[in-house]
């Protein structure tokens, strides 16, 4: 009996206490149903918004700035964080649904192909057997590693190509836009095509990933600058081959494989960064860090932020003079990889956070990227302006880019437009190029 | 009459600044049409400060007959002038492309030299000479001695698959090598108003010619182990321009004139120029793993007039100018190392069959002028990197080049028409291995390329270097300002050899630019 009441007496206590702590704070009941991210990424729960991760304290369409940041600093990176208590001004947006931001058949490709890759001890991703290059879709849905993770950047692309074409805007601290380059770029990838004929693997390119071209466009300082670059199945085994035009000169060199990490066109941007990460993997380790729910530039805009031209519509505000663009931000379950150079470099280390597959866009899955210097002081951020909806094909692509220097305060916005899929030859990735496309 | 002429003057300078504060606010490049039809270019004051000494070619070179100073019209300058260049410059270049196949380029080129205006120590020489007078080819209206207005480049682009064609006024550039014509033998040079290897204006110094140029690219694995494949050509109907050489009086003379208009001896009876004649030429260029290069071929005419006298019979002897043709084969190999020495090493050479020189046997005792044809080889190694030597700022280019030449019988030939090295003139002398130089090419911007330091050594085993460092500032989209120094120096040859630096002792300068671009 006197054990009976005993614990009686305890369930009393413990209901006390939790109705005493539920009852001011209602949103702790709410908090106990928020699925984790690792759910959300497997398909067994929804994601949450970040109304449901602040348990109503905020809610879609408010304004964060510093003064409020620290009830969503939780779900922002140290990057995000410093570049709002530095003026960055975010709205909470809109959530995207599942896998909207790619077409219908990289998704079933993807379901198809799931867990038939193979990795070979250098970081290449094979099909079923080493040797067998992968067909396209995500290779590692649900990544275990950093390898892994990165490999879905690398092999499990969203398109076939694009073609990037914008304006690389020089902002400085007092938020003035003091210079501008145009630059164009194009990218037509050789192996795991999903649209376009040939799918698969392009013939006579067996051994190529990409090739890259990149062209600045004006000032007439450096107009006709380009680039061109092959990126090889296994950079391990075969590294990059480079070549650059120089107008002035009108002769096309060979370029060094530290290219990657010198700044284009001298703005905030390495070549490196391009699509958040854009280097060779043989260079860098990769390590999982987890699966974190984390705010970044929602997928889809309210409006189209660039018109037809690449202006920029009047309709986007700005904080700061021209320094951040006040995006809608939303909840989205990222990996979070912690890459760290094998070889002297600009950088320390780099935290990527990169998209998981149902809540993907098609381009850019390193989406945040959090730089640190060689003393592993917080640099630089990179961020997607988001938003670029391409309807019609089922693309989720961003308006652009800006990388701060959170150290300098120093910004480089890069506002673009993309068009995937336009059914480009890899052979018009060449030499050719630079001398037609060179001034 | 003054105010008038001052209102006038205010109105035509607010037309101006209402333009450029119109363009600056706009994006760079103007459009005319949309995107089909777009304008850029610069309005640029560029002014050289002479630091150096008189130049000698200006002046009578005492060996001739005519005693120095007498009144001939040949001692042109008797003191040493302050200026060098002063020169504005109006560059527009204007695109059009109506859609991805089809591309008309023109570059047009508004040129207003003031040198002989600011300085009085210069003779009044033609600043816009040419180097024929086939006006027709230069598109050139026509020029007095201090302005002109001419189409600098044009020509159409067909870009069709895998062929890309340019016909047109245009500029072929081979090679990869800095401050060497290795492979760059396509165009002649203006060497009329400013020899200096600073990029921007090198192609102002490269003279277009009317050519048709083809580049075929050819699919992967067409050749086995042959990767990036291609094959270029060109031909030149018949626009054949030598180098262009500065007039008398010109602070960048390189060389007496031993005419007879000019109080020397010869008479010059004809020039053979080539202008009619076709030159043509191709290259296939190819990837087999990191290594990559190029094979060259060329049939071209000599750039510079070789000139050939009758015999020595004193102030009536006869001389004639040929420009001989010259075939060029070349090659070109890079390789790109990885980490972590991450350096392109570039390979270059260029065998010229019969190219002329001054011929230095005793058959053609000096004063008579002779050439003969040997064969020449150029060659060159180039070690380039990108180096991150400051923190947090762009990569330092660093280039690291040796080049050499050599003449096949070289003691039978000689640099110039002067004396023969039998004689004992060892100025003339080309050497085993001649005109070798080791060249160090620094680049560096800082903040946001808002500033670029640069500096270019070459120095020459023999005792000869030049130094040409540069600072750029660039604040903005629109405006630049630049200043470039020249020194040049050593004792090799006791600078008479044209071959080395020092030869161009005179020309220490010291040069600044501003221009704004639009």
């Amino acid at each position: 009996m006197k054990t009976l009441k005993t614990k009686y007496n305890c369930s009393f206590t413990v209901l006390l206490i939790s109705l005493l702590l539920i009852l001011p704070c209602p949103g702790v009941l709410k908090g106990a149903q928020i699925p984790s991210p690792e759910d959300v990424v497997a398909r067994k729960a929804a994601l949450p918004t970040i109304e449901d991760l602040t348990g109503g304290k905020v809610k879609k369409g408010d304004i964060i700035d510093k003064n409020n940041v620290d009830v969503v600093k939780e779900w922002l990176t140290p990057g995000c964080l410093e570049a709002v208590n530095q003026g960055m001004v975010l709205i909470m947006g809109t959530n995207s649904g599942c896998d909207e931001g790619v077409p219908k058949e990289f998704v079933e490709l993807t379901a198809k192909n799931k867990g038939k890759a193979v990795m070979d001890t250098t970081g290449a991703v094979y099909y079923e057997k080493i040797g067998t290059p992968w067909p396209g879709g995500r290779p590692y849905p649900e990544p275990k590693n950093g390898l892994e993770t990165m490999a879905n950047m690398k092999y499990g692309i969203g398109v076939d190509d694009f073609q990037a074409r914008g304006v690389l805007r020089f902002v400085n601290k007092k938020g003035k836009v003091y210079k501008s380059f145009g630059l164009e770029s194009t990218q037509i990838w050789c192996s795991g095509r999903k649209y376009q004929p040939p799918l698969g693997t392009v013939p006579e390119y067996e051994g190529t990933l990409f090739r890259r071209t990149s062209m600045l466009t004006h000032p007439i300082e450096i107009k006709g600058q380009g680039q061109f670059s092959i990126r090889y199945y296994d950079d391990a085994k075969k590294y990059d081959t480079g070549f650059t035009y120089f107008p002035a000169y009108k002769r096309t060199l060979r370029i060094s494989s530290t290219t990657w990490q010198d700044n284009i066109a001298g703005s905030d941007l390495i070549y490196g960064d391009s699509q958040g990460f854009n280097e060779p993997f043989v260079d860098w380790e990769f390590k999982l860090l987890g699966t974190n729910y984390v705010l970044l530039p929602e997928h889809k805009s309210p409006f189209p932020y660039l018109d037809d031209k690449g202006n920029v519509d009047p309709k986007v505000k700005f904080d700061l003079g021209f320094k951040w663009p006040r995006l809608g931000w939303a909840v989205f379950p990222m990996h979070v990889v912690e890459a760290t150079p094998k070889i002297k470099h600009v950088y320390g280390k780099k935290m990527i956070f990169v998209s998981s597959d149902p809540y993907t866009n098609a381009t850019d899955l390193c989406e945040l990227v959090d730089i640190y210097d060689r003393q592993m002081k917080l640099w630089k951020l990179y961020c997607p302006h988001n938003g670029d909806w391409v309807k019609d094909k089922g693309f989720v692509v961003p308006f652009g880019v800006f990388m701060a220097d959170l150290q300098a305060q120093h910004t480089t916005s890069y506002w673009f437009k993309i068009q995937p899929n336009s059914n480009l030859r890899p052979g018009s990735a060449c030499f050719k190029y630079l001398l037609s496309h060179g001034r | 009459m003054n105010t008038n002429f001052l209102r006038k003057g205010k109105t035509w300078l607010l037309v101006v600044l209402f333009l450029f504060v119109g363009i600056s606010s706009a994006r760079a490049e103007i459009e005319l049409w949309g995107e089909k039809l777009t304008l850029t270019g610069f309005v640029r004051h560029q002014l050289v400060y002479n630091m150096g000494e008189k130049n000698p070619y200006n002046t009578n070179p005492n060996v001739l007959a005519v005693p120095p100073g007498s009144d001939t019209g040949y001692d042109v300058q008797d003191d040493k002038n302050w200026c060098n260049l002063s020169r504005s410059w109006l560059i527009t270049e204007l695109n059009f492309k109506p859609n991805d196949t089809f591309r008309l380029y023109t570059k047009a080129r508004f040129i207003w030299d003031q040198t002989t205006n600011l300085d009085d120590d210069l003779y009044d020489y033609d600043a816009i000479t040419l180097s024929t007078p086939h006006y027709g080819s230069t598109l050139r209206a026509g020029h007095d001695n201090h302005a002109t207005a001419e189409i600098w480049e044009i020509y159409g682009d067909i870009d069709i698959g895998n062929l890309w064609l340019r016909v047109g006024k245009q500029q072929i550039v081979w090679g990869e090598m800095v401050s060497a014509r290795i492979l760059d033998v396509v165009n002649p040079l203006d060497k009329s108003w400013h020899f200096q290897w600073e990029p921007e204006e090198f192609e102002n110094i490269r003279i277009p010619q009317w050519m048709i140029r083809g580049v075929y690219n050819i699919e992967q694995n067409a050749i086995p182990w042959l990767e990036e494949l291609y094959v270029e050509a060109f031909y030149n109907p018949g626009d054949i321009v030598p180098t262009n050489d500065p007039q008398i009086g010109n602070a960048y003379r390189q060389n007496y004139k031993l005419e007879a208009e000019w109080g020397g001896f010869y008479n010059l009876a004809e020039t053979h120029d080539r202008h009619g004649d076709d030159e043509y030429g191709c290259r296939i260029g190819y990837k087999i793993g990191q290594f990559a290069g190029t094979f060259n071929y060329a049939s071209l005419y000599h750039d510079d007039a070789m000139t050939r006298s009758g015999p020595f019979m004193g102030p009536a002897t006869v001389v004639e100018d040929f420009y001989p043709s010259v075939d060029v084969f070349g090659l070109s190999l890079n390789y790109a190392f990885d980490h972590p020495m991450s350096t392109v090493v570039t390979i270059e050479g260029a065998l010229t069959k019969d190219e002329p020189w001054y011929d230095n046997t005793s058959g053609t005792p000096f004063p008579a002028i002779d050439f003969v044809k040997k064969d020449t080889f150029r060659y060159a190694i180039n070690f380039q990197r990108f180096s991150n030597i400051l923190p947090k700022q762009p990569f330092m280019n660093v280039v690291f080049q040796y080049q050499g030449l050599i003449v096949e019988d070289n003691d039978d030939v000689k640099w110039t028409p002067g004396p023969p090295t039998t004689a004992g003139n060892k100025n003339n002398i080309v050497e085993d291995i001649a005109n070798d130089a080791f060249v160090l090419s620094l680049s560096q911007d800082f903040a946001y390329k808002t500033y670029k330091a640069t500096c270019v050594t070459i120095w020459q085993p023999d005792g000869a270097y030049r130094i040409n460092p540069g600072f750029k500032y660039s604040p903005g989209d629109n405006w630049r300002f630049e200043i470039y120094a020249n020194w040049w120096g050593g004792s090799a040859f006791d600078g008479a050899n044209k071959g080395y630096l020092n030869y161009f002792y005179y020309q220490d300068e010291i040069m600044t630019r501003i221009t704004y671009q639009f």
